[in-house]
């Protein structure tokens, strides 16, 4: 591949992981507020839900973290082209 | 119905009423309340365990570890903070992801800082509590352990992240097995047990155990004291980088936390091991003789502290993960370990008891609730697997949430950002073993209190750090 299209190919990259670690951020805090929502509930049901969405609002949480540092990466490794 | 009750009222009054004055009469030589002081002097373990090793002769297993509370976690106290640093935002959501292993090829991405210990199919859990942590543990985004086994298929269609301990039963050590792993842990030793030999005789082996682990009918399961083929350090060497360079996942080592923890490491960094698995002498196991849990290894507490600041010297913290383990069964606890240095923590007794729960009641009074989830137990198909993923689940959810508190009244956004100057200690001693500041006098006023010129500031920046106002 050349230069400038790997060049482009790096930057739409960035791009969608800058776009998908804001949906799971986005993402994981409606599930925290579902998790508030459904908590101090007696119905077991409703708690088991209230848990999952929990854990489920931590899980984004880390796919927002591997988004970002992939998007770190990207750019050292555009970095890196560039001084080439 | 009131004549039967005043019946039973009377019979029970003459009854504990000639009991006391046969208490008070008798001579302390036909007197049963010898007992007493008796299983007082020798304790009711003890006493059990010597009667036990009477009628059988040979050492006797006895489950889930030791129940010396030899690690003082206790003595440790995280430091609220509401002007020093302001507490982190209620809309804040606290980070409790973990990478092991950073450096290896494909490095082991956790959810959570929790993972399942290592429990074998058959030496120690049945299929169906193998699968219940399995499943449990990827709910929660987090990994389980093999323990020294073979591979159960089942296991490892359940698990979304398995680590599979390369051992001494020789069972996972070949490649169409270990390159089906997400990290490999080469196993030297645990805590319960240190590196000793341990044996299932054919009579406790069935069909699936014997398929997992490829044993010729008649055949024992052998765990030998070392691994085959390390019986040098550059063995050792030369395994950790064969594996490395053939799976491109992370390596580890899991060692008994033992004095001469640091030259052990020495040889895990000459290595160049992704991760190690520090077990302390607390650490649990489906059986082990007492004498090897009660009195050999060095406490998980000095263990992970000794272990991480020999990583930090050695500037490998950040490459190197350090996994702490045995007898960590609260959430105070693990985040402690966490504290002082690990990146995360293995659970293995607290995970049984935790998927065991409210189903205790199948089996008592008459048998152990372990004996649902122990290969060798009676009761293994009372084991309602569902529930089980469901106690699980809920117990990881809520020790992680309660860790998250601990986050917030500490100021900190990340789990991995709770350190050692987030603790304060309540004991001279380990305060100093620990480089964490005595709780009795203040921080400027620790040096004063022991006498000294000064107060560790080289090792601890931080504790002369201004307060910070936002």
């Amino acid at each position: 591949m050349e230069n400038n299209n790997m060049k482009q190919v790096l930057s739409s990259f960035q791009s969608d992981l800058n776009r998908i670690q804001t949906l799971a951020g986005t993402l994981s805090q409606v599930e925290k507020k579902h998790f508030e929502n459904l908590t101090g509930n007696e119905n077991e049901e409703l708690r088991d839900m209230a848990v999952a969405e929990q854990n489920g609002a931590r899980q984004l949480g880390e796919i927002r973290q591997l988004c970002l540092a992939m998007a770190q990466k990207i750019e050292e490794i555009q970095n890196s082209m560039v001084a080439r | 119905m009131s004549i039967l009750a005043n019946f039973l009222r009377k019979l029970g009054s003459e009854v504990s009423g000639d009991a006391v004055r046969t208490v008070a009469r008798d001579q302390y030589t036909e007197n049963l309340f010898e007992m007493v002081p008796a299983a007082k002097k020798v304790n009711p373990i003890n006493l059990a365990e010597i009667a036990m090793r009477a009628a059988h002769g040979t050492p006797i297993p006895r489950p889930l570890g030791s129940h010396i509370h030899f690690s003082p976690w206790e003595k440790l106290l995280f430091n609220p903070v509401h002007l020093y640093r302001f507490p982190t935002p209620d809309n804040v959501g606290i980070d409790t992801s973990v990478v092991i292993g950073p450096r290896a090829g494909k490095p082991l991405h956790l959810s959570i800082p929790l993972i399942i210990a290592g429990m074998s199919f058959g030496g120690a859990m049945s299929k169906n509590a193998k699968i219940a942590l399995a499943r449990a543990a990827s709910m929660a985004g987090t990994a389980t352990n093999t323990g020294e086994a073979g591979l159960l298929e089942e296991e490892r269609e359940e698990a979304q992240l398995l680590i599979g301990q390369y051992n001494r039963g020789g069972w996972l050590n070949t490649p169409d097995k270990y390159n089906r792993l997400n990290a490999i842990e080469i196993q030297l030793g645990q805590g319960a047990q240190g590196p000793t030999p341990q044996r299932t005789t054919t009579g406790n082996i069935g069909e699936e155990y014997r398929e997992a682990f490829e044993l010729e009918p008649g055949q024992d399961a052998k765990i030998h004291s070392r691994l085959e083929g390390v019986n040098t350090r550059e063995d050792f060497i030369a395994l950790v980088q064969r594996l490395r360079q053939e799976t491109g996942v992370p390596v580890g080592l899991k060692i008994a936390a033992g004095h001469y923890l640091e030259h052990e490491l020495q040889a895990a960094l000459e290595a160049g091991c992704d991760f190690i698995a520090i077990d302390g002498a607390e650490g649990g196991t489906h059986g082990g003789a007492p004498t090897l849990e009660d009195d050999v290894g060095l406490p998980t507490i000095y263990a992970v502290n000794r272990a991480a600041r020999f990583l930090a010297e050695k500037g490998a913290a950040v490459e190197i993960s350090l996994i702490a383990t045995g007898g960590l069964v609260t959430p105070g606890q693990m985040l402690k370990a966490m504290a002082l240095g690990a990146d995360a923590v293995y659970i293995g007794t607290a995970a049984v008891m935790a998927m065991v729960g409210d189903q205790m009641a199948k089996t008592m009074p008459f048998e152990p609730p372990t004996d649902m989830v122990v290969y060798t137990g009676k009761m293994t198909d009372h084991l309602d697997v569902e529930r089980s993923v469901h106690n699980l689940f809920n117990f990881l959810n809520s020790c992680v949430m309660e860790m998250e508190l601990v986050a917030v009244t500490t100021g900190k956004v990340s789990l991995r950002d709770i350190n050692r100057d987030d603790l304060v200690c309540l004991d001279p001693y380990l305060a100093r073993a620990l480089d964490i500041q005595l709780g009795f006098v203040g921080p400027e006023e620790q040096a004063a209190f022991y006498g000294t010129g000064k107060w560790m500031p080289q090792e601890s920046p931080s504790h002369q750090e201004e307060p910070r106002i936002h």
